[in-house]
């Protein structure tokens, strides 16, 4: 018996049904059974926000929609596009106000993330939700107007009804709680490196030099970016810059050696979601591999794992075979319309 | 072999099936504490200096300890649980607590990293804690048993340096340690500190110097000096009735996080 295997029975005995097989009621939302991929934590998911199918499509919908901005011109999904593994291919994004200071954040596998934003200023994808609503440059919306919206609204009433229950008032609450359900079913897991694992596929030579440079400290890519989600949910300073002007983490604790440091970034569906770091300051996954062989800066600042040694030292041909690698990562749903 | 952990893990979620209740029994609270020339450690800031010369601040201290087992003084081992993970800059699983009958116990024994025949890859559960611990298996798989991580003076500012001790190629670093102490337990609550002196994995009986060393995951002489200076870094600074203060400092992250690791002892003749 393998670990995984013992959340999925879990997960099983908790939502107590296949997908699908119960009609949904108003009053009696379908559970929705998650598949957890062979190896990956077990999710926490909040006990007062269980995943149902309808719940799941609401969010969907709001997701989409752009009712939740003050002109009704910005989606969530406009500065998060499914094509780019929902991040988005412009440096910043356009909200109904300006550009975001960041570059946005791609949207899979958040299941397993303790923290959200470049920052990690907010704890739940609940939480999270409210914020690009509030934000001026962003949505410029107010929640009370959201919920006068969708209240008059011809369909949001009875879908917020069916995921919840009638008798629940329409508002920011839930709204959020359909949204995060929703993020939560974007699990990223069906790459050419997962059927390698899996021993169902094999990689080419290039891949396997990429897959060793990244997994020795040859490039010592592995200590914050680790498998399988590709990071490790912390805070890292990478060195792209001797003076950060954003202080990343910094703004959260205060902490003079938090400059600077960003939450590392999955680095699952990479190919899809250049540009690159919290500032899109790189185009290409060349650019990147340079930063990391010879480009960054070295301060008391610079994560330890990077300052213990000025360069990498990568020959081309080794440059080539770690960007080899890193594109077995792409799980081609999160590169579709 | 790694399927003992699997067992555990089992055995964990129906933690009360597994135990017995006789009316002796005590709990025991074991707390993993970090200090540098006699003073908690305070990460972060240069203010350390160790036996080379460096001066030095730790920014991280992440290990595994495990088959963490008290003995009676007639020589019968009581396991309190296989497998901990201790953050020292946060206090999510300072301790980790156990059941176990009554007696007098005199040693206290654990594995520094893991057993060679067990740190495989994948052999632990997949959280984020022993992920994040994960010794890739290019060089040679299963876990770090430890990753120290700090910043040190070098002529021209700032250095930094990684203890990063593991299975180097595949070859088993790890060591045991055992604490003489004493404790008689009859029902109740006890606790037992045990404190890792920071300087002593750099002090005897190898000077180690972060200046001579770099990366050193594959550096099986640094893995070599580290391990034979690591058995004196522990001592028992108390063993006795359970410090609600101590406990105290457990935020309530803790209760989530520790309530997998609160596993019943199986008691088994020293065989
Ligand atoms: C105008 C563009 C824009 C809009 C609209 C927008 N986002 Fe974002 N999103 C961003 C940017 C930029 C970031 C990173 C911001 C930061 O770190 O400060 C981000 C970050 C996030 C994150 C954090 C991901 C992580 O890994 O930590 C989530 C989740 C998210 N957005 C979801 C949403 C949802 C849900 C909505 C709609 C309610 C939304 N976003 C609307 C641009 C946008
Ligand atoms: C010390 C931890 C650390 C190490 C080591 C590390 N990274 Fe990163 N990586 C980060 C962090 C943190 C970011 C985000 C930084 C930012 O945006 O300010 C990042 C960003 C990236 C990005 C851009 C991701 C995105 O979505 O924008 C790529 C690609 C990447 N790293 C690849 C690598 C490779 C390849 C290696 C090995 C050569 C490596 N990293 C080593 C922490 C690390």
């Amino acid at each position: 018996m393998k670990y995984w295997l013992l959340p999925l029975l879990l997960l099983g005995a908790c939502s107590g049904g296949d997908k699908g097989t119960t009609p949904a009621s108003p009053h009696n939302p379908t559970p929705y059974a998650l598949d957890v991929p062979a190896g990956f934590p077990i999710p926490e998911i909040p006990a007062d926000n269980p995943l149902t199918i309808e719940g799941i499509e609401l969010g969907r919908l709001l997701f989409a929609d752009p009712i939740l901005s003050v002109d009704s011109t910005v989606a969530c999904a406009s500065c998060h596009l499914r094509e780019s593994a929902f991040a988005d291919a412009r440096r910043f994004s356009k909200g109904v106000n300006g550009l975001t200071s960041r570059n946005s954040m791609p949207l899979f596998n958040l299941l397993w993330s303790p923290s959200f934003f470049w920052d990690g200023r907010s704890a739940s994808l609940e939480d999270q939700a409210i914020h690009p609503v509030q934000n001026p440059i962003e949505m410029g919306e107010d929640w009370s107007t959201v919920t006068a919206k969708l209240t008059r609204h011809p369909t949001y009433p009875r879908l917020f009804a069916q995921a919840f229950g009638a008798n629940k008032p329409i508002g920011q609450k839930l709204a959020v709680q359909a949204i995060a359900q929703f993020e939560r079913t974007l699990v990223s897991a069906d790459t050419k490196y997962d059927r390698w694992l899996a021993g169902t596929e094999e990689f080419t030579p290039e891949e396997e030099r990429g897959f060793l440079l990244f997994h020795t400290e040859q490039a010592d890519c592995f200590h914050c970016h680790v498998a399988p989600l590709f990071t490790d949910n912390q805070f890292h300073n990478n060195g792209l810059d001797l003076d950060p002007a954003d202080p990343g983490l910094a703004r959260q604790t205060e902490g003079r050696l938090d400059r600077g440091k960003f939450k590392t970034p999955s680095l699952r569906n990479i190919e899809y979601t250049a540009p690159y770091m919290h500032d899109g300051r790189f185009q290409t996954l060349q650019e990147v591999i340079e930063h990391y062989n010879s480009g960054f800066h070295r301060s008391n600042l610079t994560d330890p794992l990077m300052l213990i040694r000025p360069e990498l030292n990568l020959n081309l041909k080794e440059k080539q075979s770690l960007i080899s690698f890193l594109k077995t990562l792409s799980d081609p749903r999160f590169n579709r319309p | 072999m790694k399927f003992i952990y699997h067992g555990l893990a089992a055995c964990s979620l129906l933690l009360n099936a597994c135990s017995n209740s006789d009316s002796d029994r005590g709990e025991i609270h074991v707390n993993f504490d970090h200090v540098i020339a006699g003073a908690e450690l305070v990460p972060s800031e240069i203010r350390y200096t160790n036996a080379a010369g460096n001066e030095y601040a730790i920014t991280r201290l992440e290990y595994i300890v495990s088959d963490i087992i008290l003995e009676t003084a007639a020589g019968k081992r009581v396991d309190l649980t296989e497998v901990h993970y201790r953050n020292a800059l946060s206090n999510a699983t300072r301790s980790l607590s156990a059941h176990i009958p009554g007696g007098e116990y005199s040693v206290l024994h654990f594995t520094f990293g893991i057993d060679g025949g067990k740190n495989e890859t994948g052999a632990l559960p997949s959280l984020e804690h022993f992920n994040n611990m994960a010794w890739p298996s290019p060089m040679g798989g299963g876990y770090h048993y430890m990753r120290m991580e700090g910043l040190f003076r070098i002529p021209d500012g700032e250095g930094s340096f990684l203890t990063h001790t593991g299975p180097s190629a595949g070859a088993d670093f790890s060591f045991d340690v055992s604490l003489p102490l004493h404790l008689s337990v009859n029902g109740g609550s006890w606790g037992i500190t045990v404190v890792m002196d920071i300087n002593q994995w750099y002090d005897a009986p190898t000077v180690y110097d972060f200046n001579d060393r770099g990366s050193i995951m594959g550096n099986a002489d640094a893995q070599f000096t580290l391990q034979e200076n690591g058995t004196a870094a522990f001592s028992i600074s108390h063993a006795g009735r359970h410090d609600h203060d101590a406990h105290e400092h457990e935020g309530e992250e803790n209760h989530e996080e520790t309530a997998g690791e609160e596993q019943n002892h199986e008691e088994h003749a020293d065989d």
